[in-house]
């Protein structure tokens, strides 16, 4: 042999290959046009009979590399980069396929750690805190109208809880309380913080330290202390410029002076708003704090119920003894002051960690669950879609093994081939996963306890991609076990192979499999969406349309004073309200202490005067507003019987409430509404007794969900109040036309104010359920998603089934079948597998419904007109996945059919 | 054992074909083809990498030439170790095909 010869050089082998294909295909239709063939009919011909040109070519191109390069063919490595280009080759070649499977993983895997990491982050990951299971708040309990509620503290209890009981190493009370941060120069401008009034003892309770100078001591609580101020990481470095002077340094808040005693670390933000309950009025992160001190007025009011408590547990103290000893406590508080009590009340230990996932932990473990079937669904598919393929390439895989190529390595270019797909799969899902926590997220800010603790955690996607790699193996052997067979066949005469029944069978119980799991949760979407169309229609008691709102916030000097700074808070109101009346875009206005519906609300109790309750009966509770004369006007809130307030409800005026229905029914039940008008009652937060001047229609305080409940409303003009969010109707009709007016007049008062949370009162509606609303879309996304995927895959089969069989149906049109019996043959074939898994699908549905039925509001979890309507729904859309092939099997012509082979 | 079997007899068919002179792909095919009265229809997605296959075992030499018609194509040669082979394969395929002849005509079970 010469040394070397011209033309075989390496670059040129794929031209060389090439041309001696071409060469060969056209001697083939030379062949078949002598035979009497048209030139048309004899390269359609050679090309089927050819088959897969790419296929033979890759193999021919491996062999000649592969003699170029024996040392790396021993490696084993040859071949593996060659699979990888054949592999991205085959994405290539058939784009429709690749993308399906890229897209079906991508979706999957998105999914998966999407929901991994947001109930990692919120449900399992622990509190940023030293040992935080033995953190525990402490409740009060009592019945309130017929059920038990959860209630803060007094703060007379928590003292004696405190010294009484054995069970806490430390424990400790805070308070939400904003403050205004005042600039320290003219040009810095004011900030509102959020901040907590709280015992010096919670940072030994949380067991965290600041980073920069000292935490309170006991001493900074007594009354009288100099005033100390910590502040957050965050809060330093924005305001204070990370100076490390600042500690000993004197800040004013809300006009008074406090010695900045210490800085707490990253990430320390306790209270956390979203992880408390929500009428306690906590602020996302807080980030300044103030120590707690107890006025002499504040240890008297045991009835009063605004402090939050936190506290440590002992070592070796079990959560149940502490429980014990703290009802214990109040029991021996109940003999004391039975009056300051309402009935059954005790206490209510729940552990941090629960306490701030409790609301959303069951809704957290249903996404997940939704998550894990959609990406079960997507991987059913995936392996549908390898298996149809692989059948696809009988020839090719045949051939392979005819030419010794060992089954590992057949097996090695399939599982590289899917590896391919699976890597960009997982790649894009990786993507679509970091965006859709930032989206949902998004989606219900400060409404996801722990949000702060939500990272794409890199473990997570390390988990993804490990079971990306294992689902390309286990696809490659299922493709690679489809595809062996029947090789004598193959080399003798050509002939293509039918799949074996064996793995139809698998393939069509794939397809069940995620009809039944594409049901479930299409029943469970389903069920969410009824139940929150009838959340939408509740009416709430209040008529939000056209109406802006907007918080405004009086700065507090020093300690909450009414009774020096009362009239200063009176004046303003009245004044900032008559400005707005007079102004020619704005109808109607009125303000309210707590919107209805925003989460804050705050409780106290009553007390008829006539007939006086036996002596020792508790007082029954009700919820509390301070508005202004024009807040049942201006939010349409109707008055059922009297007047509401005007002008003669002043601090001269007889004291006046006016209650709501619910009030009115559960004290007088037997009297008409109209006689209630002119009682008295006692009220908690007020010495005197107040007169019934009115009754307001009932108004859902706390959420839509709930029946309302017993409330009252106290006038401003007799209870001052700092804080008021008002409520401006526009004139137009569109309530952003009046947000002008209210800054003008608001700056006009007082320059240093502004408006806060301004948004139209509709908004305060809809963001009230957005948490449902948001569950809702994310389960049908999902759902649909499921759908979509069990219908390709349906399809798949279906297609693919009569591609094998179409040598059967062109016999059978050749003998005379019509076209419909050619359908109904297809659709048979469909119709067991759609009512198989409609069947097991509606069962599963049936049976983990009843996890759904804390989700749902007035929705039966069993709802018939939900299951057949979702029964139907997936029918017609399974009957359209099946239309498309059967249509194209009424297509197919007998002669071409038969010659096929 | 079968594969070894089907692979080798495809082998021996290819040498047998250029035994009497240089042919190109499409010819082998053909000749295997119409010798065996088709009966062996060998596809190319089998034929050409077994000739690169051979090729690369030094059994068989390729070259570039013209065919009668004037085309350019590919043709394929025995080499001097892949007549030897071909002689022992012949010997060794037919002493296995009588093998098996004698078995599956044999009248009686021992």
């Amino acid at each position: 042999m010469p040394r070397f010869r011209l033309g075989e050089s390496v670059p040129n082998a794929t031209h060389e290959v090439d041309e001696e294909m071409r060469f060969h295909f056209d001697m083939r239709v030379q062949e078949l046009m002598a035979k009497g063939m048209s030139r048309e009919d004899a390269e359609r011909e050679a090309r089927t009979v050819f088959g897969d040109s790419a296929t033979i070519e890759h193999e021919l191109l491996v062999e000649r590399e592969g003699r170029n390069r024996d040392w790396l063919r021993r490696l084993g490595l040859a071949e593996l980069n060659s699979d990888f280009r054949f592999g991205w080759r085959a994405v290539r070649r058939n784009p429709i396929f690749a993308a399906t499977v890229i897209l079906t993983f991508a979706l999957g895997i998105a999914g998966a750690i999407a929901g991994f990491t947001i109930v990692n982050g919120v449900l399992l990951r622990p509190l940023p805190y030293p040992e935080p299971s033995r953190l525990t708040m402490i409740w009060s309990q009592a019945e309130l109208n017929g059920s038990m509620v959860t209630l803060p503290m007094s703060i007379p209890n928590f003292v004696d809880v405190e010294a009484r009981a054995r069970s806490f190493s430390a424990m400790a009370a805070f308070r939400a309380w904003p403050f205004t941060l005042q600039g320290r120069t003219p040009d810095e401008e004011n900030l509102t913080i959020q901040g907590a009034r709280v015992s010096p003892a919670l940072f030994d309770v949380l067991a965290v330290r600041p980073f920069m100078g000292r935490a309170f001591s006991a001493d900074d609580a007594r009354d009288g202390a100099a005033p100390v101020v910590m502040i957050g990481a965050d809060l330093w470095r924005r305001r204070f410029a990370s100076s490390r002077d600042i500690i000993g340094q004197t800040i004013t808040l809300s006009g008074a002076s406090y010695t900045l005693v210490g800085v707490m670390p990253d990430g320390f933000a306790f209270p956390r708003g979203a992880e408390l309950p929500g009428p306690m009025q906590f602020a996302p992160r807080t980030e300044l704090w103030t120590p707690f001190v107890f006025t002499d007025r504040e240890l008297q009011q045991r009835g009063t119920e605004n402090i939050a408590v936190v506290g440590r547990l002992a070592p070796s103290v079990a959560r149940e003894t502490a429980d014990e000893e703290v009802n214990a406590v109040v029991d021996q508080l109940v003999q004391q002051f039975p009056q300051s009590f309402a009935p059954r009340a005790g206490a209510d230990l729940t552990a941090i960690g629960a306490q701030a996932t409790a609301s959303v932990r069951k809704g957290l473990w249903l996404l997940l669950s939704a998550v894990s079937l959609v990406l079960v669904i997507a991987l059913a598919n995936i392996a549908n879609l390898m298996v149809a393929r692989a059948k696809g390439r009988t020839h090719e895989l045949t051939i392979r093994r005819a030419l010794g190529a060992s089954r590992l390595r057949v097996l090695r270019q399939l599982a590289t081939e899917n590896a391919v797909l699976a890597a960009i799969g997982a790649a894009i899902g990786s993507v679509i996963a970091v965006a859709s926590v930032r989206w949902i997220l998004r989606q219900i800010p400060n409404g996801l306890p722990r949000a702060d603790d939500v990272v794409v955690d890199w473990r997570v996607v390390l988990v993804a991609f490990a079971a990306t790699a294992i689902a390309a193996l286990v696809f490659g052997l299922a493709s690679a076990s489809a595809g062996q067979g029947e090789e004598l066949d193959v080399v003798r005469a050509g002939t293509r192979s039918s799949g074996t029944h064996r793995h139809h069978m698998g393939r069509r119980a794939l397809v069940v499999l995620e009809i039944a799991m594409s049901l479930v949760l299409l029943s469970g979407a389903g069920l969410l969406v009824r139940s929150y169309i009838k959340l939408v229609n509740v009416p709430a008691g209040f008529g939000p349309a056209g109406s802006m709102t907007a918080r405004v916030s009086l700065p507090m000097t020093g300690r909450f004073d009414p009774v020096r700074d009362g009239p200063g808070w009176m004046q303003f109101f009245d004044e900032y309200e008559q400005r707005l009346k007079s102004d020619p875009t704005i109808a109607v206005v009125g303000a309210v202490s707590a919107l209805p519906l925003a989460g804050a609300t705050e409780f106290t109790t009553f007390q008829l005067v006539d007939p006086p309750p036996p002596d020792g009966t508790r007082r029954p509770g009700a919820s509390y507003q301070v508005v202004t004369s024009g807040w049942f006007d201006a939010a349409r809130v109707p008055m059922l019987a009297g007047r509401a307030f005007d002008s003669r409800d002043n601090a001269q005026g007889v004291p006046a409430v006016v209650v709501s229905r619910a009030l009115a029914e559960r004290a007088w039940p037997t009297v008409p509404l109209a006689e209630i008008v002119g009682r008295q009652i006692n009220v908690g937060v007020r010495s005197v007794p107040q007169t019934i001047i009115g009754v307001a229609g009932d108004v859902h305080q706390n959420s839509l969900d709930q029946p309302p409940g017993p409330s009252m409303y106290l006038v401003h003009t007799q209870y001052p109040y700092p804080v008021f969010s008002m409520v401006v109707r526009a004139r137009s009709g569109n309530a952003n036309d009046v947000l002008p007016a209210m800054r003008r007049e608001l700056r006009a008062l007082n320059a240093s104010l502004a408006l806060r949370d301004a948004k139209p009162f509709v908004n305060v509606r809809n963001e009230s359920i957005a948490r449902q609303r948001f569950g809702m879309v994310l389960t049908s996304v999902f759902a649909g998603a499921a759908l979509l995927l069990a219908m390709v895959g349906l399809y798949g089969v279906i297609a693919t089934g009569i591609v094998q069989r179409t040598r059967e149906i062109g016999v059978r049109v050749a003998l005379g079948a019509s076209r419909g019996s050619v359908l109904a043959t297809v659709f048979r074939e469909g119709a067991w597998m759609v009512s198989l898994g409609v069947a097991i699908g509606a069962a599963g549905a049936f049976a983990t419904s009843r996890v759904l039925r804390g989700q749902l509001f007035d929705a039966d979890a069993t709802d018939p007109t939900v299951f057949i309507a979702i029964v139907a729904i997936t029918t017609v859309v399974a009957l359209v996945a099946m239309a498309v092939p059967a249509w194209r099997a009424t297509r197919i012509d007998p002669i071409i059919a038969l010659r096929a082979n | 054992m079968a594969n070894d079997l089907v692979t080798g007899t495809l082998e021996l068919l290819i040498l047998k074909a250029v035994a009497w002179g240089p042919r190109h792909g499409y010819g082998i095919g053909k000749w295997i083809r119409d010798t065996t009265d088709h009966f062996v229809d060998v596809p190319e997605g089998v034929l050409y990498p077994a000739l690169y296959r051979l090729e690369r075992k030094g059994l068989l030499s390729e070259s570039w030439g013209e065919t009668d018609t004037g085309r350019r194509a590919k043709f394929y040669a025995l080499t001097r170790e892949g007549r030897a082979h071909l002689k022992a394969e012949i010997v060794r395929w037919s002493d296995f095909a009588g093998a098996v002849r004698t078995a599956i005509t044999a009248t009686q079970r021992s």
